[in-house]
C-alpha cells in the first residue's frame, strides 16, 4: 500500500485541530508544514507534544487504517529530531509506514 | 458569559493539566493553578491563595481510597473499610472547603473496560459496582454538610466510547482520560461555576409553529397541528413539551414569542387535548406579528429578567439569526431540523444548572401567573393606592436560620436592582454575620390575595453604641413599588431599636445596576448627606404603611392557633398577664425564640384576639421588657416554671 505525504499531513492537521481546542487563542498551532513542534520557536510543552503525538497515532489509524507507534522517548529529547516541525514529523511517519 | 471566578485550583491524583488547558481555553479570565501531582491530601491541607478561591478536586477511587485499590485487584476487602476511608477523604475536603469560596468534587466511577466480578458485580459485599455506588452515596452524604461543596457526576464526563483511557497517555504522562473527557469535564465545571454564581439561564422563550407543535396553526387551526396521537412526529413534539415542563418544575420559566394571531394560538393552548403545556405554565407571552427581538426585549422587561438569563428556541434559522444578531446576550442554540431530535437538543443545554433549589424557584411560574392577575386589578383600579389596598399584602418576618438560608443567600447573590450594598456572601458567612452580637438580619416573605410570593427581601442592621447602621436592604424586583420597601424600613428601625440604637444610617453603594435603590431611599423620610449617605436621627417615624400588614415571626393568628393545637396546649386568660400552663411549655419554647420581635401592640394584635377566638381558658405568659417607646416595649413569651418564676431564657432576654 502506498501512502502520500499529503495524507500524513492531513492526519497531523486533524490532530492539531483537536489539540488547539484546549489551547487559548494566543497558543494555537498553525496548520503549516513549517510549524515548530519542539525546540526553539515551539509553543508546546512536553505534555502538549505527547498529547499531539498520541493524537496523531489515533488519527492515522482512523484516516489511513495503519497502526503506528510514534511516541519515542529519545525523540522527545532531541530538538533537531523528527518532532522538530510538522514537516519533519510527516516525513518521519511516512518513512515508518511507507 | 463570563464566570467571574478568577482563582481556580485543580487538585488531583493524576495529571489534570489537560483540564486546566481546556478551562483556560474556554475562559481566559481564569487563573488556573494545578496543585502538585498526586498530592491530594497535602494540597487539601494547604492555605488558600486568596479568600475567593474555588477548587476542583478530581480523584480516581483506586488512587485516593487504598482499600478500593485492593478491591480493584479483586482481593477480598471489607467494604466498610472503603466507606471509612471515604469518610476520611470527605472530612479532609470539608476542612479544606471552610476556607474556599466553592469546592467541586468529582464522583467516582469504575473504568468502563473493568469487568470486576462480571455478573456478581452488583452483589453486596462482593461487587465493585455495588461498592463504588455505596462509596459515592457516602461521599455525597458527608459532603452535603457544607453548602459550598458540590459533587459533579464524573459519568457525564466519561461518556461512552470516547472516554476509554488511551493507555499510552497514562504510561507516558499519567493522563488517564482522552481529550474528549477533559473537554466535557471543563464544560461541566464551567456550568457548575455559573450555577453557584447565579449566572444560569432562567427563562426559555419558545416559538410555537414547528417548535411546540408541528405545522402552522394559522393555516390548519388547532385541530390540524401535529401533536401527540399516533404519529411519531406528533409524539416527538409532545415529548419536547414534557421536557420543557420538567425544566419548569425545577424553576426555569417558560415564555412564548411567536408570529401568530394571539387569539388563535391561545385557543390552541387551551383546547388542544394533547397540549402538555397549558397557559398557566407560561410566565408571559408575545404573540403578534412584530419583530421577535423587540418582543423578547419587552417580555424580559415585564418579567424582570436580564437578557443574559434568556434562551431562545425557534425552528426557523432566519428568526434565530435575527435574535442572535440583535440580542447577543440571549443564548440562541442551533436547533435540529428533525423534531425527533428536539428533546436531545434541549437536554444538551448545560446552562440551566442551579446550586440551590428553593420553594420560591419551584413556585415561580404560579407567581408570574398571579402577577398577571395583579396587573389586571391595577388596570381597573382608580389609583395606585386603591390598587395597593386591594392587593391585601401581608409580610411575614423571620430571623435567618437553616430553613431560609438557601433563599436568603440566593437573594444576596442574585439581586441587583434593589440592593443597598450588594454584598455577595455564601451561606456560611451570612449565618455567621447574622448571629454576631449587636447585629440582626431579617428575612421578609410576602403574600397577597393572589398568592404566595415567597421570601422576597432581607434587611440587616448593626448597632454600635446607640448608632444603628442599615447594612443590607435587598428586595426582589417582583414586589417593588408595593410599599413593601417602607415596611422593611420599619422592620429595620424596630430591630435597630431592639439592639439599643436610637438613630439609623444607610450608605448607598452604587453598582452598574442598583440605581433603583437610590431612588427608593430618596423617597424615604431620610436626610441625604454627602456620598449618598442617608440618615435618620430618630427611629420613631418609621411606620408600617396602611396598605401592608406585617406579621411578626409568629405568623397570623390561625397559624399560632394551629401550632398550639398541635402541641395540645390549653391557655388561660387573665386581664394583664397570660401564663402558659405547665403542659404547654413546649409551645412556649417554640415561640420564645421569635417573641423578642413582638411589641406590646403586636402582642395585642396577635395573642389576645387569638385567646378570645379560641373562647377557652389559656395560659400565655408574657412580660414587658424595655424599649425606647411605650408601644415598642417587647413582649417575652415564656414557659411557666414550677415556682412560677421566669426561667433562665426569659431572664436572659429580659436583660
Amino acid at each position: 500500500m502506498h501512502y502520500s505525504i499529503d495524507q500524513i499531513i492531513a492526519s497531523i492537521y486533524l490532530a492539531i485541530d483537536e489539540i488547539n481546542k484546549q489551547s487559548p487563542a494566543h497558543a494555537q498551532l498553525s496548520k503549516e508544514s513549517t510549524t515548530i513542534l519542539l525546540g526553539d520557536g515551539g509553543i508546546l510543552d512536553s505534555l502538549g507534544l505527547i498529547n499531539l503525538i498520541v493524537c496523531i497515532e489515533e488519527k492515522i489509524v482512523f484516516e489511513i487504517g495503519r497502526q503506528v507507534i510514534l511516541l519515542d522517548e529519545e525523540s522527545l529529547m532531541n530538538p533537531e529530531g523528527p518532532y522538530r516541525s510538522v514537516g519533519s514529523l510527516a516525513s518521519w511517519i511516512l518513512s515508518r509506514i511507507g | 458569559m463570563s464566570t467571574a471566578l478568577r482563582n481556580l485550583q485543580l487538585i488531583s491524583d493524576f495529571n489534570v493539566k489537560p483540564l486546566a488547558q481546556f478551562l483556560a481555553a474556554t475562559n481566559d479570565s481564569f487563573e488556573v493553578d494545578v496543585a502538585p501531582f498526586a498530592q491530594v491530601y497535602q494540597s487539601l491541607d494547604m492555605p488558600p491563595a486568596s479568600t475567593d478561591e474555588t477548587a476542583v478536586v478530581w480523584t480516581l477511587p483506586e488512587r485516593i481510597i487504598p482499600s478500593f485499590a485492593r478491591a480493584m485487584s479483586l482481593e477480598k476487602v471489607c467494604h466498610e473499610s472503603c466507606l471509612a476511608e471515604t469518610r476520611d477523604f470527605a472530612k479532609a475536603v470539608l476542612t479544606f472547603a471552610r476556607k474556599r469560596r466553592y469546592v467541586f468534587v468529582s464522583s467516582w466511577a469504575l473504568p468502563s473496560d473493568h469487568r470486576g466480578y462480571g455478573v456478581l458485580d452488583w452483589m453486596p459485599q462482593i461487587g465493585l459496582s455495588n461498592l463504588i455506588a455505596r462509596m459515592n452515596l457516602c461521599l455525597a452524604d458527608e459532603l452535603s454538610k457544607a453548602p459550598n461543596v458540590h459533587i459533579l457526576d464524573v459519568t457525564r464526563w466519561l461518556g461512552s466510547g470516547t472516554g476509554i483511557t488511551p493507555p499510552k497517555m497514562w504510561y507516558a504522562a499519567k493522563v488517564p482520560f482522552s481529550n474528549a473527557v477533559f473537554e466535557r469535564a471543563a464544560k461541566d465545571c464551567l456550568s457548575a461555576m455559573r450555577a453557584v454564581k447565579g449566572q444560569s439561564r432562567k427563562l426559555i422563550v419558545v416559538d410555537l409553529d414547528n417548535t411546540l407543535w408541528g405545522g402552522v396553526i394559522g393555516e390548519t387551526g388547532w385541530q390540524g397541528v401535529r401533536l401527540g396521537g399516533h404519529d411519531h412526529v406528533g409524539e416527538a413534539f409532545k415529548d419536547f413539551q414534557s421536557s420543557l415542563l420538567a425544566l419548569s418544575n425545577r424553576g426555569i420559566q417558560l415564555a412564548i414569542v411567536s408570529k401568530n394571531d394571539e387569539t388563535v394560538a391561545i385557543e390552541a393552548i387551551d383546547l388542544h387535548p394533547e397540549m402538555v403545556l397549558k397557559r398557566r405554565h407560561f410566565a408571559g407571552w408575545r404573540i403578534n406579528w412584530s419583530d421577535k427581538a423587540a418582543n423578547i426585549t419587552s417580555l424580559v422587561q415585564e418579567l424582570n429578567f436580564g437578557l443574559s438569563a434568556v434562551v431562545f428556541i425557534d425552528d426557523n434559522p432566519v428568526e434565530r439569526d435575527r435574535v442572535a444578531a440583535a440580542l447577543p446576550d440571549v443564548m440562541v442554540p442551533e436547533w435540529p431540523i428533525d423534531p425527533t431530535a428536539y428533546v436531545t437538543a434541549l437536554r444538551k443545554l448545560d446552562c440551566f444548572d442551579v446550586a440551590v433549589l428553593t420553594n420560591e424557584d419551584r413556585n415561580r411560574t404560579a407567581m408570574y401567573a398571579a402577577e398577571r392577575d395583579r396587573r389586571t386589578v391595577m388596570l381597573v383600579a382608580d389609583s395606585a393606592d386603591t390598587w395597593l389596598s386591594k392587593l391585601d399584602t401581608h409580610l411575614r418576618i423571620a430571623r435567618i436560620d437553616s430553613s431560609n438560608i438557601a433563599r436568603v443567600a440566593q437573594l444576596f447573590n442574585k439581586t441587583n436592582q434593589l440592593n443597598l450594598s450588594t454584598r455577595r456572601l455564601p451561606d456560611s458567612e451570612i449565618l455567621a454575620w447574622s448571629n454576631a452580637p449587636k447585629r440582626s438580619m431579617i428575612a421578609v416573605s410576602a403574600t397577597d390575595k393572589f398568592g404566595e410570593m415567597g421570601l422576597v427581601g432581607v434587611v440587616s442592621v448593626e448597632v454600635d453604641a446607640c448608632h444603628g447602621r442599615l447594612v443590607d436592604f435587598i428586595l426582589s424586583c417582583r414586589v417593588m413599588g408595593r410599599k413593601v420597601e417602607d415596611a422593611m424600613l420599619h422592620v429595620a428601625a424596630a430591630e435597630a431599636a431592639r439592639l439599643g440604637g436610637t438613630s439609623l444610617v444607610a450608605q448607598y453603594l452604587p453598582t452598574a445596576r442598583n440605581r433603583p435603590t437610590l431612588d427608593v431611599f430618596r423617597d424615604f423620610k431620610l436626610t441625604e448627606k454627602d456620598n449618598q449617605l442617608f440618615f435618620a436621627g430618630s427611629l420613631d417615624h418609621f411606620t408600617v404603611p396602611n396598605e401592608v400588614v406585617v406579621d411578626y415571626g409568629m405568623g397570623n393568628i390561625r397559624s399560632v392557633h394551629n401550632a398550639l393545637v398541635r402541641l395540645d396546649c390549653s391557655v388561660k386568660t387573665s386581664d394583664k398577664v397570660h401564663e402558659l400552663d405547665a403542659n404547654s411549655w413546649r409551645a412556649a419554647r417554640c415561640l420564645v425564640g421569635r417573641a423578642s420581635l413582638l411589641s406590646t401592640r403586636q402582642c395585642c394584635h396577635l395573642l389576645i384576639p387569638f385567646a378570645r377566638w379560641r373562647g377557652e381558658e389559656r395560659s400565655f405568659a408574657f412580660r414587658l421588657g424595655g424599649g425606647i417607646r411605650s408601644h415598642q416595649r417587647k413582649c417575652y413569651l415564656v414557659e411557666k416554671s414550677p415556682k412560677n418564676k421566669p426561667n433562665r431564657a426569659w431572664r436572659r432576654q429580659a436583660k
